[in-house]
């Protein structure tokens, strides 16, 4: 961690609970509700858009004056919780605080305790305040606040006759786990179910045939996480959910990159299959292929400077990714990096040399992007405009997140949001806008 | 909302007025040489992304944020601000620095405008602390405040133009098409020899509002917000004013007169000739075509204030009959009911946009003019809709001249009008003779059938002849169903060839992956 730099700046970026955009629609017969200001709701409906309203289950408990001073927020929530059941009947609610909620140490976590007796069924609360997280920490604090449903034990089979030798034959029952560690493999994160075929079907070509992954969509078929599980994570976010596996759990979390291009999803698939015992030799090949299939992509790239403005945190892997592929990566800035979970990613940058700024100041980095002149500048949706108006190429950091970027079969999609900034840009300059003079 | 004190914790699922950060970003935002501080948590900086989306900056947009983090709650943020104030009065060099406050900023008790008094000692630009509650207030009351403070501030007696002069009070970034308006007001006045001394706040500087007492008249072009300052102007200057947004024929009639009256200016010219037998309104009011599709249409209105008002007018101004209008703009009831009350049959106030969707499906009308939610609510419905008020989208910031006021932006209104109704005689055909697929090319509606059909593996009978029938595994049909229908066909058929090409007899994901490598890489350009 030596060499990375820290601003303490003024960035572009969203604020947590944008994340409801995907979370929503990842947990079935859920409802997102943010207790929040005025300001919040106007954030998310200038952010996402009026489509994404119509039918969306996700709202705001809106926070009034008279809120500020009563003294437990239980019974108000409890009327707007009551009005949400009548309108969808959700399996699930997710109470997600706010700046607000934080400011004025409302305890919502008592309240949802309450609610859920009250009304049977989960109300969950989920710290998305934006006074210290960024943009896509929402995610891990949802998956945080659903680790209580993740089961410590396999349902068994025949329960009652299962449970009577337990009892009195604890010698057996140690002999016979160590006859059998049945260890499972869990991936954290919120990705799409075809991602997730993807990712199954690779491990299981690789002699694993069984891979859990966390969230279900169903709050119900969460997958079991204990002593025996190895946990590998698929975003680079989840730092608060993977301590807990740690902590409560006594999992193991192992420590790779993440599965992001060919380069991440080999070193990913070797480090799960030598904790699985399981060859690793194949993996080499795909990787290869992918690589030879990204070709017409790479002669795009390769050369490139591309610089990342630091926003949505998936900035490290998407750098290490580059400069495999032959970019020259001039700055990974990044709201915020995790040292333990990000500690491969990191070493590989250094080994690259790339310069990695942690809360980059925006003011500075438009200094240095003159100093730079990178090809493709990833950045967040508030400043794209201004800086493609200024003369350079910009990828929308946002896009990244509502991609799908994970595993070999999605690098293609992955490296395309990157050339095709370049590739218009070419194109407009061979039909007519050459003559501009503003872009070169 | 409101301000009663009995208000509770409310569920909301969407906003029709924004808060009072974005009504003051407005304000700021649309000036020159005004630089706006922001000091709240980082997702407050979103204001940047309705300038640089929906308006399209080229530059970046003048609001700086001091974010209030974790370090900020320990130890107190204002060594933040003061850094941040410092910075960006040395680096943007503005004459004005706004420090807005934000909902985290109010919760938190900072005194802001201590902090500003005591660092405008020390800075060039002058600051300014908007005097609204960021907690409470919403974006049109926090504009009225806003402006009004600053005309407070530096509106001087300045001796009146020879020519007489108005100022327009209301232009500004983020309105709902609000540039448009603006010139098709500047050139109305043009054509009747009036004089634009000022415009506030769109373009305005410190020198703008100095000068604003030079015009003989203000006027106010939305009735949501500005007439306070137009009130205070009135108060400390004797400046008359006049609050109109002239839409449709009559109000704009109205608004002309009311400028020529003050001005002693003759008008009745002007109006004739554009309401002539041979001017664009006549011609599309009177003709056969609009008999037919308009005349006795049923519509439903709904808006902001000035434009539900307008709107309703208008349509009746072209025969058609207004079944209900509303308005979300609750603090202004009694004025709405004044104004329209005996327009249409119902009239109402309500920010309720499940309320307003649930009424235009009960209603059934012919066509919605809305905000972008019921253009929503009216295509689940498949209702025809037009956006006449904000909220707004991309939409609304077309690249054309496009404005609501005035002949002009009647005539475009007709126009919008013209392309999203069926005219007379087609739909005469359509009733007769039902009506095609809509919207659908051949090749898609043929893709749409493959996909259909293709839901599993395919039947034999399906398969041309000649080729092998190919197998699909369960997980591969799996993987095919995540496919959106619309092109699963043609993944269907790329993965068949691709897999008779190499031999395989089954299609399973190895070969759909495969495949998939294979076609992407070779689409190498353009879409992804």
């Amino acid at each position: 961690m030596e060499r990375v730099e820290r601003e303490n700046g003024c960035f572009h970026t969203f604020c947590p609970i944008a994340s409801v955009a995907w979370l929503h629609r990842k947990i079935k017969d859920s409802f997102f509700l943010i207790v929040g200001t005025h300001t919040c709701a106007h954030f998310i409906q200038t952010a996402l858009d009026v489509m994404v309203y119509a039918h969306s289950r996700f709202g705001f408990a809106v926070l009034e004056e008279s809120d500020l001073v009563s003294a437990s927020p239980t019974e108000e929530l409890g009327k707007v919780v009551q009005q949400v059941v009548d309108e969808w009947h959700p399996k699930v609610i997710f109470v997600l605080s706010t700046c607000s909620v934080d400011i004025l140490k409302m305890d919502l976590e008592v309240s949802c305790k309450d609610l859920s007796t009250r009304f049977g069924f989960p109300v969950l609360p989920a710290a998305t305040s934006g006074i210290d997280r960024s943009f896509t920490q929402g995610e891990d604090a949802v998956l945080h606040a659903l680790l209580p449903f993740v089961p410590k034990e396999a349902p068994a089979v025949e329960p009652v006759e299962e449970k009577k030798p337990r009892w009195f034959s604890f010698g057996k029952e140690t002999e016979k786990e160590k006859a059998e560690p049945a260890r499972n493999l869990v991936l954290i994160g919120a990705v799409t179910d075809s991602t997730i075929q993807q990712l199954q079907w690779e491990l299981k070509q690789l002699g694993l045939p069984k891979v859990d992954v966390f969230p279900d969509g169903d709050i119900r078929k969460m997958p079991v996480i204990n002593e025996q599980t190895v946990v590998v994570p698929l975003q680079p976010y989840l730092n608060d959910t993977l301590a807990t596996i740690r902590r409560e759990r006594g999992a193991k979390v192992l420590s790779t990159v993440f599965p992001i291009g060919p380069d991440g999803t080999a070193r990913f698939l070797e480090a799960i299959c030598s904790e699985f015992g399981l060859v690793t030799s194949r993996i080499k090949e795909k990787e290869a292929q992918a690589w030879r299939d990204l070709e017409p992509q790479l002669q795009i790239l390769r050369g490139k400077k591309i610089m990342f403005l630091g926003d949505n945190l998936l900035e490290l892997p998407l750098a290490r990714f580059l400069t495999s592929c032959g970019v020259q990566v001039v700055e990974a800035g990044t709201p915020y990096i995790h040292s333990k979970d990000l500690q491969q990613e990191l070493e590989l940058l250094q080994e690259r040399d790339v310069r990695i700024v942690e809360s980059p100041d925006f003011t500075k980095q438009l200094q240095r992007m003159q100093e730079y002149k990178p090809d493709l500048v990833v950045a967040g949706l508030g400043i794209c405009n201004p800086l493609e108006a200024m003369g350079f190429t910009t990828a929308w950091s946002i896009e990244f997140t509502f991609a799908q970027i994970h595993g070999f079969v999605n690098a293609i999609d992955l490296i395309k949001l990157f050339t095709k900034p370049l590739l218009k840009r070419q194109a407009l300059m061979e039909h007519g806008w050459a003559e501009a003079g503003w872009l070169e | 909302m409101g301000g009663s004190g009995v208000a509770r914790m409310k569920l909301a699922y969407w906003m029709y007025e924004g808060t009072a950060l974005s009504g003051i970003t407005r304000v700021a935002g649309s000036m020159q040489k005004v630089h706006t501080v922001i000091h709240g948590p980082q997702g407050d900086g979103y204001v940047n992304v309705m300038y640089s989306m929906l308006e399209r900056f080229h530059t970046i947009p003048p609001f700086t944020l001091s974010t209030i983090g974790r370090r900020e709650m320990a130890q107190g943020s204002r060594a933040r601000l003061v850094e941040t104030v410092r910075r960006v009065d040395a680096q943007h060099q503005p004459d004005i620095i706004v420090i807005t406050p934000t909902c985290s900023s109010t919760l938190l008790q900072e005194d802001l405008l201590a902090v500003a008094r005591t660092l405008g000692k020390q800075t060039k630009a002058k600051l300014i602390v908007p005097n609204v509650n960021a907690f409470r207030d919403l974006e049109h009351r926090a504009m009225d405040d806003f402006l009004t403070q600053f005309v407070a501030e530096f509106a001087t007696e300045q001796p009146k133009t020879e020519q007489f002069s108005v100022n327009l009070i209301g232009p500004s970034y983020l309105g709902f098409h609000q540039l448009h308006d603006m010139q098709e007001i500047r050139s109305m006045l043009e054509s009747l020899g009036v004089v634009v001394n000022a415009v506030l706040p769109y373009g305005a500087s410190i020198g703008t509002l100095q000068e604003l007492t030079k015009a003989h008249l203000n006027i106010c072009l939305y009735h949501e917000y500005g007439q306070s300052a137009c009130e205070l102007l009135k108060e400390k200057f004797g400046m008359d004013y006049i609050v109109a947004t002239p839409i449709g024929i009559r109000l704009t009639s109205q608004f002309v007169k009311a400028i020529g009256e003050r001005a002693g200016l003759p008008v009745e010219s002007y109006i004739r000739q554009n309401l002539a037998p041979s001017g664009t309104i006549a011609r599309f009011t009177k003709s056969v075509d609009s008999l037919s599709a308009l005349f006795g249409k049923r519509a439903v209105v709904f808006g902001d204030y000035s434009h539900a008002v307008g709107m309703t007018h208008l349509l009746r101004e072209i025969g058609v009959r207004v079944v209900w209008a509303g308005t979300y703009m609750k603090t202004m009831e009694k004025a709405f009911q004044a104004a329209i009350g005996d327009l249409a049959d119902e009239v109402f106030v309500c920010d309720d946009f499940q309320a307003i969707s649930h009424k235009i499906r009960d209603t059934h009308p012919d066509i919605v003019f809305g905000t972008q939610m019921e253009r929503h609510s009216s295509a689940r419905f498949n209702f025809p809709c037009i956006v006449i008020s904000s909220p707004a989208h991309i939409l609304n910031f077309p690249l054309f001249p496009a404005p609501v006021l005035g002949y002009q932006g009647m005539t475009r209104m007709l126009d919008t009008i013209n392309s999203t109704i069926k005219l007379g005689l087609e739909e005469h055909l359509v009733n007769m003779f039902g009506e095609d697929s809509p919207g659908m090319g051949e090749e898609e509606t043929a893709q749409e059938q493959v996909a259909v059909t293709s839901d599993l593996p395919k039947a034999p009978d399906k398969t041309t002849a000649g080729e092998v029938e190919l197998k699909w595994d369960a997980e591969a049909t799996k993987a095919l169903k995540q496919v959106p229908f619309f092109v699963r066909g043609k993944v269907q058929r790329n993965t068949e060839n691709y897999a008779r090409e190499r031999g395989y007899s089954e299609v399973t994901l190895e070969v759909i992956y495969a495949a998939k490598a294979y076609f992407e890489s070779k689409s190498n350009q353009g879409e992804r």
